[in-house]
C-alpha cells in the first residue's frame, strides 16, 4: 500500500534514502544516466539563464523556472540512488559509506574549486557579454552543488544482493 | 585483504542482511567485503569474527586462502 505524504514526512532521512521504492535507481546504468542527465540539465538551464540575461526576455527565465521541478526530482533521484551518502548524518552511516563519501569529497574538492574559480574569473576579470558570464556562473554553481553526489552515482560499484 | 565471510555465511545459512544487522552495518557493506572491494576496520573484523564464533585470522588473511578442496584433500 503506498504511503501517505504524512507518513513520508515522519520518516527519517536515512529511511527515505534507503527506501526500496528507489531500487530502480540503484544500479550502475541508471545511476550513470541520472548523473549525466543532471549535467545535461544544468548546461541547458545555464544556457537558458544566460540567454535570458543577455536578451532580457522573460521567456528564457520562464524556461529555467519550468526546469526547476525537474531539477528537484533529478537531485532527489540521484541522492536516493546513492542511498543519501552525501546528505545523511555521519552517525547514521556505516564505515564503508563514510569511507566512500569522504573519498569522493576529497576527489571533488579541487575540480569544484577550479570550476568556481573559473566562473569567478570569467565574471569579474573578463570582458565577455553579461549573458555568458551569468550562464557560466549559474552552471558552475549548480554543477558544484551536486558534484560529489553525481560523481558517487557515476563511480559506485553495483550493489550486492541482500 | 582476503576473507571467508561468504563461506562462513553460507555454512551458517545467514543472509547478508542478517549478518549486517548483527554487526551494525548495511548489507551492501557485507557484500563489498565479500567481493574484496573493501577492507574492514579492526572493530568490524572483530565483530564479524565474533558473530561466527571464530578467531579473526580464520576469517581474514593478507594472503589468499587455500581452496576448500585442497584443504580437504590434505586432511584426508
Amino acid at each position: 500500500m503506498p504511503r501517505t505524504l504524512r507518513q513520508t514526512f515522519a520518516m527519517s532521512r536515512r529511511e527515505i534514502m534507503n527506501d526500496p521504492q528507489f531500487d530502480w535507481a540503484r544500479n550502475r546504468p541508471v545511476r550513470r544516466r541520472l548523473a549525466a542527465g543532471y549535467v545535461a540539465l544544468t548546461c541547458a538551464a545555464a544556457a537558458l539563464f544566460g540567454l535570458g540575461v543577455q536578451t532580457g526576455s522573460l521567456w528564457y527565465i520562464g524556461g529555467v523556472i519550468l526546469l526547476l521541478p525537474v531539477f528537484v526530482v533529478l537531485i532527489g533521484s540521484i541522492n536516493a540512488s546513492v542511498r543519501g551518502l552525501t546528505e545523511i548524518r555521519t552517525a547514521e552511516l556505516d564505515e564503508w559509506q563514510i569511507a566512500r563519501r569522504d573519498a569522493m569529497f576529497r576527489i571533488c574538492w579541487w575540480p569544484a574549486l577550479i570550476i568556481l574559480g573559473a566562473a569567478a574569473y570569467t565574471g569579474a576579470l573578463t570582458g565577455l557579454p553579461a549573458g555568458l558570464k551569468a550562464g557560466f556562473a549559474f552552471g558552475a554553481f549548480f554543477l558544484v552543488l551536486c558534484l560529489p553526489t553525481a560523481a558517487l552515482a557515476w563511480t559506485l560499484p553495483e550493489e550486492p544482493e541482500a | 585483504m582476503h576473507n571467508r565471510i561468504a563461506l562462513l555465511r553460507a555454512e551458517k545459512g545467514v543472509s547478508r542482511k542478517e549478518l549486517a544487522e548483527a554487526v551494525g552495518v548495511n548489507f551492501q557493506t557485507i557484500g563489498y567485503l565479500e567481493r574484496g572491494d573493501y577492507s574492514p576496520s579492526l572493530e568490524l573484523a572483530l565483530k564479524i569474527a565474533a558473530f561466527f564464533g571464530v578467531q579473526v585470522e580464520v576469517l581474514f588473511s593478507l594472503t589468499p586462502f587455500q581452496p576448500l578442496t585442497v584443504q580437504l584433500a590434505r586432511s584426508a
